[in-house]
């Protein structure tokens, strides 16, 4: 009786951590996707079947961004929002506990 | 000026005054536009001609035989109240897994926090890559699973477009549920699990009598929020589909951009966004009520 109860905790273990990787495959693919087109031309990502990590990482996509668009200005931008916001949030927080 | 001095001793005058800033921002910034747009719903406004001219309810009347607008009320309803089953079951699914003590669990924790955390507007770009009817990679997995046996068009086929970005708002709201459910859970008193395996309650008893109801106040506020969230909600569906294709996935806040800036008739977006006012303000004072009684409750 006890070694059938240790046999069904395992099993049951062994469905919990299955439950999790599924789970966060299917919850994370899309961002790994993403990420894996930032690396590929526009030949290879224009072709079906789509390649998964059968191509030759490129990493001229973020030199692209870097150079052409001006990557680290509209990151100091960002960023100052993002200060103001947290500033923002700060206050907030205290006026809101008062 | 001892009158003014007497009414400065009193504790509650000196209160009001510190509020007055306060108060004449919020005034400003939240009060006026309210009011401009209410008043605009009864007005014949366009961007493009030099109308404006009061047409009373007439707005309002159009409102009632535009069969766009009743569709995207249709719509509204769908999204909202799917979203919110959606996320609060996933959430729930997923706060339970994460409750148990397991190997990686902050690992797991932080990633599948990931969604919430990415701006809405890369989530719909991937997405919307993802969805591509042709090259969309969604397609292939699918078809090599064997799970569909054609190719579907998601967001470009008018049956399917509202289930797909309903899954993508899902996806994108589900961490908040789970993170305020887990917090809940962990909330719950050990001790009462422990009286209950004592007394010979099942897993699954111990799940319907304890978690469930001490659950109960936070699925509560989860849900009316996420309501109210998703009743606005407006960047996910506009970025994947501008409410196309015909009106298959045109929300109340899509149709509203739609007609005030797409065809800039400002009045009769304003009466549409006055009907969604009119919906969100019941919501807010369910959550209200809820979020007092429950704040009597912990008093108690």
């Amino acid at each position: 009786m006890i070694k059938n109860r240790k046999a069904l905790q395992r099993v049951l273990r062994l469905l919990l951590y299955v439950l999790i990787l599924v789970i966060t495959v299917a919850v994370v693919f899309p961002l790994v996707w993403m990420f894996l087109t930032s690396l590929k031309t526009r030949d290879q990502i224009f072709v079906y079947p789509p390649k998964f990590l059968d191509f030759k990482p490129t990493f001229s996509n973020y030199t692209q961004v870097w150079v052409e668009l001006g990557f680290s200005r509209l990151f100091f931008q960002h960023n100052l929002c993002c200060n103001m916001d947290y500033r923002n949030q700060y206050c907030c927080g205290y006026s809101g506990w008062i | 000026v001892s009158n003014l001095r007497r009414l400065l001793d009193r504790e509650s005058v000196v209160g009001y005054l510190f509020l007055v800033p306060a108060f004449v921002f919020l005034v400003a910034i939240l009060g006026y536009p309210l009011v401009l747009g209410v008043r605009l719903a009864f007005y014949e406004k366009s961007l493009i001609y030099p109308i404006s001219n009061f047409v009373g309810l007439g707005n309002f009347q159009e409102l009632l035989m535009d069969p766009t607008f009743w569709m995207a009320f249709k719509n509204t309803i769908t999204w909202t109240v799917a979203i919110t089953v959606v996320s609060i079951v996933l959430g729930l699914i997923m706060a339970l897994i994460l409750n148990q003590p397991f190997r990686g669990q902050g690992i797991v924790r932080a990633i599948w926090l990931l969604p919430w955390a990415i701006p809405t507007i890369v989530a719909s770009l991937c997405w919307k890559w993802i969805y591509d009817p042709s090259i969309g990679v969604l397609n292939y997995i699918l078809l090599k699973l064997g799970i569909i046996k054609e190719p579907l068009l998601y967001i470009a086929s008018s049956s399917t477009a509202l289930v797909s970005v309903v899954i993508v708002a899902a996806w994108k709201s589900y961490p908040f549920t789970m993170l305020a459910l887990l917090a809940g859970l962990q909330s719950v008193p050990q001790e009462l699990y422990e009286a209950g395996q004592m007394d010979g309650a099942s897993a699954l008893q111990r799940f319907r009598y304890i978690t469930m109801p001490l659950l109960m106040p936070v699925i509560g506020i989860l849900t009316i929020l996420q309501f109210i969230w998703n009743f606005n909600h407006f960047d996910i569906v506009y970025q994947l589909t501008q409410g196309g294709p015909g009106d298959a996935t045109m929300l109340l806040s899509t149709y509203v951009y739609m007609v005030a800036f797409g065809a800039t008739r400002l009045g009769y977006g304003s009466a549409i966004a006055v009907v969604m006012l009119i919906v969100l303000m019941l919501f807010t004072v369910i959550y209200l009520r809820l979020h007092k009684k429950q704040n009597a409750e912990v008093s108690l």
